[in-house]
């Protein structure tokens, strides 16, 4: 521990100066031919370049979502659904006897 | 774009083309504006490929890799000025693909030297300071190399370094840290002699 902090490391200009003498690599030359002849290959090949597909377009998905609901809306605003019933229908009578309270009454009723 | 196009006719105009001008013939299949592109940007593209890679081969392999994805698809490059920066992602990815497919052979620096040994004479001359700085480089991981490599050697700011690498600048900025941080830990025994030697050497 004591060994570790005594050592004195590098400042950063000195480490600059430093990696200033670093290799710088050169290629080889005649990359350019290489390159141009790899390229020759590559299009007298029957390889296709891989084409990258188009991002899908989020209006297209969120248009038919928004008819949907507008749609929704729409019928639940409107009348629509209740004219589906047409004007034949009668309405269930609800005021007769229907429960156990009603029973005395009804009973009552039918012996008099 | 075709507007732009007819900007470019011959080769006499791209002897002073920008980058998105050459990019724009590209696009139009012109091989003269091609290989002045790769005039332009091959050296440090290699460069930083090298540095990443260890070796000429596999270097000059993610290069020319770089440049053919440019070739076929010129407009993936948004902005027409960041061929540079463009490039150099598409070598990072590249680089960092190949490492975990395999490890690079460093055949390279198969004359390189023992950790943070003098040789046996004691003296120490430049190309001994520059194979030992070689070999500290080399120590780093490969996205620190990069991000060393880019800002460094390329001097490239942080922001086109981390756009590059495709992370944030802060994330950047960590990685060039800890990289200063290990060279300076793997240079704690030799580095002042090593920088005395070159000072001594001149420039």
């Amino acid at each position: 521990m004591d060994h570790k902090m005594k050592i004195d490391l590098l400042n950063d200009k000195e480490l600059d100066l430093l990696l200033n003498v670093a290799s710088i690599p050169v290629p080889d030359s005649g990359f350019e031919n290489r390159l141009m002849t790899k390229l020759g290959q590559v299009e007298n090949s029957n390889v296709i370049a891989f084409q990258f597909r188009p991002k899908p377009k989020r209006w297209l998905v969120a248009l038919p979502l928004a008819a949907s609901l507008a749609f929704g809306v729409w019928l639940g605003s409107s009348d629509f659904s209740s004219n589906l019933l047409g004007n034949n229908t009668s309405q269930i009578s609800d005021s007769s006897a229907a429960g156990v309270e009603d029973v005395t009454s009804f009973i009552e009723e039918n012996l008099s | 774009l075709v507007a732009s196009l007819k900007v470019v006719p011959d080769t006499q105009t791209l002897q002073l083309s920008s980058d998105a001008e050459l990019l724009f013939a590209v696009a139009r299949q012109d091989q003269t504006a091609f290989t002045k592109l790769i005039a332009r940007h091959y050296h440090a593209v290699y460069r930083v490929a090298w540095r990443a890679c260890r070796n000429a081969a596999d270097s000059e392999d993610v290069t020319q890799e770089a440049f053919l994805k440019l070739w076929h698809n010129p407009a993936q490059l948004r902005d027409g000025n960041a061929v540079k920066g463009w490039l150099m992602r598409v070598v990072s990815n590249l680089v960092i693909d190949k490492f975990r497919q395999k490890p690079m052979l460093d055949l390279d620096m198969a004359t390189d030297v023992a950790d943070n040994l003098l040789p046996p004479d004691q003296s120490i001359d430049r190309t001994y300071v520059t194979a030992r700085l070689d070999k500290v480089i080399q120590s780093l991981p490969e996205r620190q190399r990069l991000a060393l490599s880019m800002v460094h050697f390329e001097h490239m700011t942080n922001i086109a370094a981390a756009r590059a690498m495709e992370i944030s600048v802060d994330a950047l900025e960590s990685l060039l840290a800890r990289a200063r941080r290990t060279l300076k830990e793997n240079l704690a025994t030799d580095g002042r002699q090593l920088l005395a030697a070159c000072i001594s050497d001149g420039p």
